[in-house]
């Protein structure tokens, strides 16, 4: 027997499991996510990079079979569902066809391109660790808290998902990946030069079964039951939660207010270079403890995590999503910058009060504020717009229904002192995002627009 | 079963039955039961057997309110004493005048009120008829509920036509409207007189809170009026029948095998002018052991006694926030669970071990698990602070336990 018989298996359960566990909460594996190629490229980790392509060079696609956690759960589909021939079928290298390198070439530049013009969280829908982690999140937080229901992430999750699995164990192979993954483009590019080719390349005899077939499509939304089932189950066990108990006053979540910016996590920094490195892989989401950042549901940022303060606000000594983001789209904040940083600034909003609509002298703003930002002076709760971090307790807990009385609008560029200097924190665009920039100004420019 | 006796010669049990923490359906109590309130129906069949269990047993004092139990209190216990077997004169039943919303001042909504409860409790008469809780809320508003109204006039007049049999009063609060009372006591000629008495009352309610009057003033001065008094909160919501360990540490090496509560009941039941301790029993099992406690009950000797100041002392030391759980403050308009929040506090003072940042919030989660009922949704209005029988100072108590929690979670998250 070949030993990378027994090495991709084990690596791939290694990767697999590190990476699921990671999404579920534990919290000191979460640094394998930077192991991932598209979080390591925008993150510039050079020698996570060079090590992946110095495997790269030595054994073809090693990545794809034993780290990419889509390509292992490919691999066991199809294995489940065709033990015998398995190892053929799942084959990740082969004779290009025209057809085929049109396709994902052009998938590859569009990713570029939607990079490098602020929309990672649309390259982010075709990132193979992203469209796992986007399906780890669904699963329900440890704590027993619930954050909101993101009905449309769900759905887009759970269909990419099931579709390129569904592909793989339907016998047709690793579609997904010779067609369409941008990493896998990538990795091919680079295979062509290893030393040591693809051990399944040997015994492929070009059957080009893999290949897409008319019925392949078909057999791909013929699950739609399974999936409906999958989303009714989830909104159900989401409803049972929150049952209101007949002795007590009742009670009611808040709606979102409508933000002029929406609040970003703490060390995203500037807006755009957020947008542009961010590829919406939930990590965040899921390792954040008080509930409070979610995914976007706007178009232009689908998946792009964002404050909702409505289950939870941010606390101050917390550095959990900055620590965790494996594409450094957050930038890591130490404790010390962390209670400085500015992520918004709360507003309030008279009409909306129950000072003036029930003529109760709440104070819950003014006493929740952690950095005493808040004074209700005159019946008025002025914030202190300089000492506001943004954090949302206030607009957490007010008690005005249906929207809360004082909300928090985003920062252009969020700002947090440097102990070292004392000066206030703009986030620099590091080497990759400086040249992503320029590409997009130098096409903006030629286009015009 | 150990009796004492009314001035006019009436056998009363010492233990009394209080049907404020009734059990519900889901197995908590209608009026919140440590882990929050509940909203389920009341176990009216599981209400019956233990009122007929409690009637085997010799018990026969039974005390309600119209506002107890979401106003559901005196209508079960109606039924559970009509289908009991016992005929009206084996029993006793003490209801209340319990007036408490400014809606409710007019003499008419009293006797309005007073009608409903014989309608509820199938009577034509009440044995023991209570103002209800006077000094909460100040003396003033002691004077709009029952004097300026008439309604004080308005009983004594029952009283002489034996509809009421004995006129008395509840007391926490204003010390001025006990005082009156006391003072007026030739004009009204008080019956009995219901007051919080324990151990940690006896000699600290002045300590726990400056503006009460400890047990120990309280009895002694109705005494010198003889003036029969019943204990309410002998066992103060049931902290003083949980396991905690700093009354574990004082009083299980005199007895281990006596539960916690027993010290509690023997301790009230030593003083001879005390004529029935009010106990809540929810479950069966709290009625099996407190009748087991009561026949007979053995008063406590002077060694006891001191023991019991110890204990009562060592609880005091735990600082723990005086809240018996009784639900006055509820429905919070703003939907907090105030006696949940107070209670989680109070569970990790009295736990022997210290959680940890992260258990904490796991049990705060676990005691509150709706978000939208915890500490952090206080809008500070205060309108919980004129309800409370032990005058505490709600909100602030539920902001120090909100900071705390995020404390704890800046702990937690780090």
């Amino acid at each position: 027997m070949k030993a990378s018989r027994l090495v991709v298996p084990l690596v791939a359960l290694v990767f697999l499991s590190a990476t699921t566990a990671a999404f579920l909460g534990v919290r000191k594996l979460t640094f394998v996510a930077g192991f991932q190629l598209f979080p390591a490229i925008l993150a510039n980790a050079w020698i996570v990079l060079a090590v992946i392509a110095a495997v790269t060079l030595l054994f073809g696609r090693f990545f794809c079979r034993a780290m990419c956690p889509l390509g292992i759960l490919q691999s066991v589909a199809n294995w489940l569902f065709h033990p015998k021939t398995a190892v053929r079928r799942v084959c990740t290298r082969l004779p290009e066809t025209a057809a085929q390198r049109t396709v994902r070439w052009t998938v590859f530049a569009a990713a570029v391109l939607c990079i490098a013009f602020g929309y990672g969280a649309w390259a982010g829908l075709v990132d193979p660790y992203a469209i796992y982690g986007r399906v780890l999140s669904l699963v329900p937080s440890g704590d027993g808290e619930a954050g909101p229901v993101r009905l449309e992430l769900a759905i887009v999750a759970i269909a990419t998902f099931t579709a390129i699995i569904v592909t793989a164990a339907v016998g047709k192979g690793r579609i997904w990946c010779n067609w369409v993954c941008p990493a896998g483009t990538l990795f091919n590019l680079v295979a062509r030069f290893s030393w040591r080719k693809d051990s399944v390349i040997h015994s492929c005899g070009n059957c080009r079964r893999c290949f897409p077939q008319a019925p392949v499509a078909a057999k791909a939304t013929d699950d739609g039951v399974t999936r409906r089932d999958a989303i009714r189950t989830m909104a159900t066990a989401v409803a049972a939660e929150k049952l209101t108990d007949g002795g007590f006053a009742d009670v009611s979540l808040p709606g979102s207010p409508e933000r002029k910016l929406s609040v970003l996590p703490p060390g995203a920094g500037k807006r755009e270079d957020f947008f542009r490195r961010c590829i919406g892989c939930q990590l965040c989401v899921k390792s954040c403890p008080a509930h409070c950042l979610t995914a976007s549901m706007t178009l232009a940022h689908f998946g792009q995590p964002e404050m909702d303060f409505r289950f939870g606000h941010c606390i101050l000594d917390c550095t959990r999503c900055s620590e965790v983001c494996p594409t450094r789209a957050i930038i890591r904040l130490t404790k010390d910058e962390k209670r400085t940083a500015h992520v918004g600034r709360a507003i309030w909003r008279k009409d909306l009060c129950i000072r003036t609509t029930e003529g109760v002298n709440c104070t819950a703003c003014e006493r929740k504020c952690p950095v005493g930002a808040i004074h209700v002076v005159e019946n008025v709760p002025v914030v202190d717009a300089d000492a506001c971090l943004g954090c949302g307790a206030c607009e957490h807990v007010c008690p005005a229904r249906p929207m809360p009385a004082i909300a928090v609008d985003g920062l252009e560029t969020q700002r947090w002192t440097t102990p070292s200097d004392g000066t206030a924190f703009i986030g620099p665009p590091n080497a990759l995002d400086a040249a992503l920039a320029k590409i997009a100004g130098e096409t903006r420019a030629e286009l015009q627009i | 079963m150990t009796y004492r006796f009314t001035a006019d010669g009436q056998k009363v049990s010492l233990l009394g039955y209080g049907a404020m923490r009734l059990a519900t359906v889901d197995g908590k109590h209608a009026n919140g039961w440590a882990a929050g309130a509940s909203s389920a129906q009341i176990d009216q069949e599981l209400m019956n057997r233990q009122v007929k269990t409690l009637l085997d047993g010799g018990v026969n004092y039974f005390d309600t309110s119209p506002a107890y139990c979401r106003g559901e209190s005196e209508r079960r216990l109606g039924e559970a004493l009509a289908k009991s077997g016992y005929a009206r004169k084996d029993y006793f039943i003490a209801t209340k005048l319990s007036n408490f919303a400014p809606r409710q001042y007019p003499l008419d909504e009293a006797k309005k009120m007073f009608e409903n409860s014989l309608k509820f409790l199938r009577t034509d008469y009440v044995d023991f008829y209570l103002l209800h809780s006077i000094g909460n809320g100040g003396f003033e508003t002691f004077s709009k509920r029952y004097l300026e109204n008439g309604a004080l006039d308005w009983c004594c007049e029952q009283r002489e036509k034996r509809i009421i049999r004995h006129l008395g009063f509840s007391f926490h609060g204003d010390p001025k409207a006990f005082e009156w009372c006391m003072k007026n006591h030739g004009k009204y000629k008080w019956d009995f007189c219901q007051i919080q008495m324990n151990y940690v009352d006896w000699r600290h309610a002045k300590e726990v809170n400056e503006r009460n009057l400890n047990a120990e003033y309280l009895y002694k001065t109705l005494t010198d009026l003889k003036i029969p008094v019943v204990i309410m909160e002998p066992l103060l919501g049931g902290r003083l029948a949980r396991y905690n360990w700093a009354l574990a540490h004082e009083l299980k090496p005199r007895d281990p095998a006596a539960s916690l509560a027993r010290w509690a009941f023997r301790f009230g039941g030593t003083y001879p002018n005390v004529l029935t301790i009010l106990s809540g029993m929810t479950r069966t099992s709290d009625i099996t052991e407190n009748l087991a406690t009561f026949s007979p009950l053995k008063p406590c000797n002077g060694d006891e006694l001191v023991a019991l100041e110890n204990a009562a002392q060592a609880l005091l030391s735990l600082n723990t926030i005086p809240c018996n759980n009784c639900n006055y403050c509820m429905p919070c308009p703003y939907g907090l669970d105030i006696p949940a929040i107070l209670t989680f506090k109070n569970t990790l003072l009295t736990n022997k071990t210290k959680l940890s940042a992260k258990e904490s919030l796991a049990l705060y989660r676990k005691t509150i698990p709706d978000g939208l009922r915890r500490a952090e949704r206080c809008t500070g209005c205060r309108r919980c602070n004129p309800h409370c029988p032990q005058q505490i100072d709600i909100p602030k108590e539920i902001a120090d336990i909100d900071r705390m929690i995020d404390g704890f979670k800046g702990e937690a998250y780090r």
